[in-house]
Order: C-alpha cells, then structure tokens, then sequence
C-alpha cells in the first residue's frame, strides 16, 4: 500500500520528461489521456510520471497548471508497480508485454525476486510459477509488429507466450505471416505446428522454413493473400502430420471416386478411431429418390467396401 | 540403481510410526531430515519440494484395493484390480501419466499393511469363483523404493495362500533379488514394462536398461515366478520395426514364451493437458510432437493409421512361437482387437474371462477350478 500521497498543481516542465522508467504500458486509444489520473513521485529536483503519459503528449501549454497525485520520493517501488497496475486493470486487463515490462522495471527497481513471486504476481493475476517472471521477460524480445498484431487479435498469454520458443531468426522469419492476416485461430495454429515439426524434426526453424519454401510460399504473387494462407498452411499441416495427411488424401480420392449426387453426402470419423460410414439423403422429389435409387449399383458398392477397408 | 538415496525429506504421519515396517523403512535413511506430522496435517506446500523427492510415510484412511480405473467405455479394458500401496515413482518417463495423475506433494507409502491384506483376503473372498489378476504397479513401480519392496514381499507371501488370485507386481528396475528366496506358490507374477534401449535412454530416465530388466526377468523365471511384460506405451520413432522387433529377439533369449502368463501392448496415450507439462519438464522429449488424435475417450492418443502397423509387427514377432503368451491390449477398440487379432472380446468382462482361460489352460494347477464365464459376467470390481 502507498504510504504518502499529496494532492500537488504542476506544470507541465516539472516532469523529468526524460525519466520513462514507468511507461510501461500501451499507449491508449485518442483522447483516453483526458481520462487518465496523472501520478507522479518526486524526485531531486522535479518529480518523475508514474501514470498518465499520454498528457506529456497532450499539447498543453507551459503554464497551464494540472493537478497531479504525488507520491513521496523513498515510496516503496514494489508498492508503486502494485498501484499503477491496480489502476490500470481499472480500464483493461494489462497485455503480456507490459506484464514484461513490469517485471523488468520490477528488477531494475531492485524488487527482490521472492518480492516479485509474492507480491507482484498474485496483483497481475499470474499463478505463483516457478520461472514464469523470466518467461514472461523473454516477451521483451518480440518485435512491435508482433506485439501490435498479438494486441489488436486479443491473443491469449499462451500464444505470446509461444513465441518465445523461437530463436531470433526465426522469429524474423514467422513474422512475415502477418502480412497476410491471418486470424489468430490461423496464426496459432502456424506457430506451434513449426514449432513442433522443429522440435521432432531437431531442425532449426530456420532450415525447416527453408525446407518449405516459405518466402516463396509468402510471396507467391499468382495467389490472393487468403489463398497464400490456405497454402502455407496445406504445407505445413502435411509436414506436421505425414501419415494422416497421407491417409485422408487416399480416402479423399475413393470419395472422389463414388461421384455422390448432388442431394447426398458421406460422412466418417476424421480420426479414423471408428471405421463406419454415413450416407445421408435429401430428399424433396421424386427426382431426388431416383438419383438415389439408381446410385447404388454394383461399382459403388465395390467402392464403398473399399472405402471402408481403407478407413 | 538405488532409488532410496532420492528422498530429502521423510513425513512420517503418528499414526504410522506404530507400524512395524516404519522403523525398518526409516533406517533405511538415517541421515535424512525426518519430520513427524499429526496425521490432520498437511505436508507443507511452501517446501516447494519435487514431490519425487519428499516421502510420506502414512496409513491409509480409505479403501486401497479397488478396480483399476482403466478408460471409458469405448475402449477394452481387462478388469484389473489394484493395491495403491505406494503412490508415485521415483523415476522419470517422459510419458508418464502419474505427472499429470498425481497432485499430493510427496511419494506416498502406507504402512498399515495389515489392514490392507484384511481389505484384499475380504474383497477376494467375497468373489471366490472368479479368479482375479491384482497389482500393486498402478500409480507407482512395484519395487523401485525400500517401502514397495517390504510391502511386495508381504504380499508374495499373502498371495501364496489366496487360491483365487494372481498378484502382478510391475517394475522398471531389477530389484528382484529380496523376492528369490521367497515361497511364492506360483501366485506372483512379476512383470517389467519394456521398449527399445534407444527409447529407454531418451525416455525413461532413472530406469534399469533393457538388459537389466531382461536378466532379472530371467532370473526371477529360474525362481520359479510367472512373468509379464508390457509393450506399453509403445512409442512411433524412427526405425520403430526394427527397434521393437530387437527386443522382443532378446526377450525370448532371455526367457521362455512358456513362462509369461501375459503380455501387454498399448501405445502412447495421456490427457491433452499433458502435453505442455511433457514439453515443460522434458524438453528434449519429442514424444508430444507424434501424430496424435484425440480419441473416444478424450485422450491423445497415436492415430490408428499409425498405431496399427505398429501393434501388427509387435504381435506377429510375439506370436512367431510355439506356445505363445496370452496378448492383450491395454485400452485399445475392439476395432484394432479385430484387426490385429482377428477377434475382439465382446466385453471387459469377457477380457478379463479370456485371461483366466490362458491362465487355467497354459498353467495346470494354477487355479483350482476350470474358470466359467458367468462369473465374470457377474463379476465387481473390488472397491
């Protein structure tokens, strides 16, 4: 809890505008600042912002005199980082990277670490884990136009999180897949399906990147971004899943082969745990019970059998 | 491989220091850090201990012996029972469901084991047409710590005078050598999970190698004890076929198919929320990364495309025998049944029949009676 607070009137060339030690959050949608309570801690000679950055920005004039909430210059930082999370979970819960932020500004603020798993996590709304800080801290590494994209997608912890399993390089390189705007449903899957070959493949993401054309893929100028998406991501599902892949291709092609009439449809287990069949028909004419009828001849039957075996 | 030598810290609850195999496990650990607890209290979680390395020492307050919980209903189960007298492990599988199973903070081991062998002989009796395959191996190696080993010796010795019962006690280490001497009366059948040294190096770490497991397999055959293996998890890696077929050459070098009374196969299988633990503590482990499906149980599991081919070599070398053991699968669909055996039980009931069948053809005077199948219709599980 803070200790000392004043109700204090500043202008605007008493702030250290130097000292960003505490921007630690997203810059807010426009005129969000007019909203945001201005907290500042003094310091040797003026005072240091803890919230409320975006008045810095504001274009007020030199003189103009705004109210601040001062906070005494030996406050606890441990207790600062509490408040000016407090305050903002009050509009938003915080992104994962300013959750990094925290804990990295956390650290330079000398917080000790049983301070930080105690106290600090429970307030972010994070399990007590052992090495999650330092995980989280590896966000840092993210580039802005992942963090833009991860931020304007919603993406959960985990898939930020994910991110961080790969090295530099390839990184750089999966970053391009934003380009063609991928849902994230889309995004995620990407990500851990490379992330996975990588690891049973012992390759580098790098290489296996390589190995999948992936700039090409990336760039195909013949194909539409959306089409581009769908075949980057057909190329990688394959390399995930060789045999599967390989099996629903083979059922694939004896569907194919059975030429069902337009008013009927086939259906069967996709994880091939049951070998069972299911036709189903519309029916709404005469017209459609003959298409049925005429259906089932000796050929089809034959197909269906071997459909099933193969299943 | 010496597991004891693991724990840093012993609980020992009152109640359990009454117990006479307290004090022999204890000196079994003089220089370790020994707390008694009152039995209400709870093992302080602050400690943040591994709990592979924190034993308790305790007595059961439940019943122990119950039917092993197997998967739902879509797939076959046999109809084991178990005895949970030990809880947790201190090795470390990659694969191991016990990770994800278990939540307590320590290895448990109870203590009470007299209170324990009452509940068995009252539960066994209570079902005495039915001829029942019981295991102390569920959520913990039969024989890896001092407690499990004391424990299966009581019940070697319980089950030699129990005429409807088979104990299984399941291991990964070659801790045989307190059991030789023993008077087991054909009643104990000692089983060791097996897979490729390649897959055990990389997966089952703290674990005695293949060899090992072979040569106290066979060791444990020339002292006249049944045996088992378990195929199981089976795991797809590169050059799988030959990997496997190689173990089961050295499996019958070592021992003669007429003295395992089962083996077992299943292929790797564990909750979804698993996966991230596996990748967590095991990051070398590519396990998780295998083309798996979720299957009708929920769990992941191999696709069968891809486990089939697996479980058809595995049961073709098996099989390439004179007198070949019973083979069963661990929760697999009558489906793959059907596909690898050519037929499937039509229950877990009738499973469970099949067994006692084996057992009561492949080892006269086994069992006192020729099993019937309505008794395995009828048939409980114990607890």
């Amino acid at each position: 809890m803070i200790n000392t607070t004043k109700a204090i009137l500043l202008t605007i060339d008493q702030i250290d505008q130097n000292d960003r030690c505490f921007d630690v959050f997203e810059t807010e949608p426009e005129g969000y600042h007019f909203s945001e309570s201005l907290l500042v801690q003094k310091t040797g000679n003026g005072y240091r912002i803890i919230t409320g950055f975006a008045s810095l920005s504001a274009g007020i004039s030199p003189d103009y005199r705004f109210s601040a909430v001062s906070l005494s210059a030996d406050e606890n930082p441990l207790e600062i980082l509490k408040t000016i999370i407090l305050l903002k979970q009050k509009s938003r819960a915080l992104y994962p990277i300013e959750m990094a932020r925290i804990f990295r500004l956390a650290r330079e603020l000398d917080v000790p670490e049983t301070d930080i798993d105690k106290n600090l996590m429970p307030v972010l709304r994070l399990k007590q884990e052992k090495g999650l800080a330092g995980h989280y801290l590896q966000l840092l590494m993210l580039s802005e136009k992942y963090c833009k994209y991860l931020i304007g997608k919603k993406a959960p912890a985990k898939t930020w999180l994910g991110l961080t399993r790969f090295d530099k390089t390839g990184r750089q390189q999966i970053e391009k897949i934003i380009d063609l705007n991928p849902t994230l449903s889309v995004f995620e899957e990407i990500i851990v399906n490379l992330f996975e070959i990588a690891a049973r493949e012992t390759v580098s993401v790098s290489d296996l990147l390589a190995d999948l054309n992936w700039d090409a893929a990336l760039n195909d100028g013949t194909l539409e971004a959306k089409d581009r998406l769908f075949k980057i991501r057909d190329l990688i599902t394959r390399r995930r899943y060789p045999l599967l892949s390989a099996h629903r291709e083979r059922i694939g092609e004896l569907v194919k082969q059975l030429k069902l009439p337009e008013n009927a449809s086939l259906n069967y287990d996709k994880t091939f745990e049951k070998k069972e069949l299911r036709i189903s028909w519309r029916l709404n004419s005469a017209a459609d019970i003959k298409r049925m009828r005429t259906f089932y001849s000796g050929k089809i039957i034959r197909l269906f059998q071997q459909l099933l075996d193969a299943l | 491989m010496n597991h004891n030598n693991r724990f840093e810290r012993i609980y020992i609850t009152k109640s359990a220091l009454n117990d006479p195999v307290t004090e022999k496990i204890l000196k079994k650990f003089p220089s370790r850090i020994q707390r008694i607890i009152s039995d209400d209290t709870a093992i302080p979680s602050d400690e943040n201990l591994d709990p592979k390395r924190v034993l308790l020492l305790t007595r059961s307050r439940g019943e122990l012996v119950k039917g092993c919980p197997g998967t739902d209903e879509s797939y076959l189960c046999c109809n084991y029972q178990v005895i949970n007298q030990t809880q947790n492990c201190p090795m470390h599988c990659s694969y191991c469901i016990l990770q994800f199973y278990l939540n307590q903070p320590a290895t448990v081991l109870y203590t009470n084991f007299h209170e324990i062998f009452q509940e068995l002989k009252e539960k066994l009796a209570r079902q005495p047409r039915r001829f029942l395959r019981v295991g102390t191996g569920e959520l913990g190696d039969s024989l890896a710590i001092d407690g499990s080993v004391r424990f299966a010796i009581e019940a070697i010795k319980a089950f030699a005078k129990i005429p409807n019962a088979l104990l299984e006690l399941k291991s990964k280490t070659e801790n045989i050598d307190k059991l030789q001497e023993l008077d087991h009366a054909g009643h104990t059948v000692l089983a060791w999970s097996l897979n490729p040294p390649e897959i055990i190096l990389k997966n089952e770490h703290k674990t005695a190698q293949l060899n090992q497991r072979l040569s106290a397999a066979k060791k444990a055959a020339e002292s006249g004890y049944l045996l088992a293996f378990h195929f199981d998890p089976i795991l797809h890696y590169p050059n799988w076929e030959q990997l496997y077929k190689d173990v089961i050459d050295e499996l019958y070098l070592h021992v003669p198919p007429e003295r395992i009374a089962w083996i077992s196969m299943g292929s790797l299988r564990f909750p979804p929320a698993m996966k991230e633990k596996i990748i967590e503590r095991y990051p070398k482990a590519t396990i998780p990364f295998a083309e798996m499906i979720h299957g009708m149980d929920g769990k992941m599991r191999y696709a069968r495309p891809l486990r089939l081919p697996m479980y058809r070599v595995i049961y073709e070398k098996l099989t390439a025998t004179s007198n070949p053991p019973f083979i069963y699968f661990c929760m697999e669909s009558s489906l793959v049944w059907e596909e690898i055996i050519g037929r499937a039980p039509e229950s877990n009931a009738h499973l469970d029949f099949m067994f006692a069948e084996s057992l009561y053809k492949r080892f006269p005077g086994l069992m006192t009676e020729k099993p019937e199948r309505i008794f395995y219709d009828i048939g409980k599980p114990l607890g």
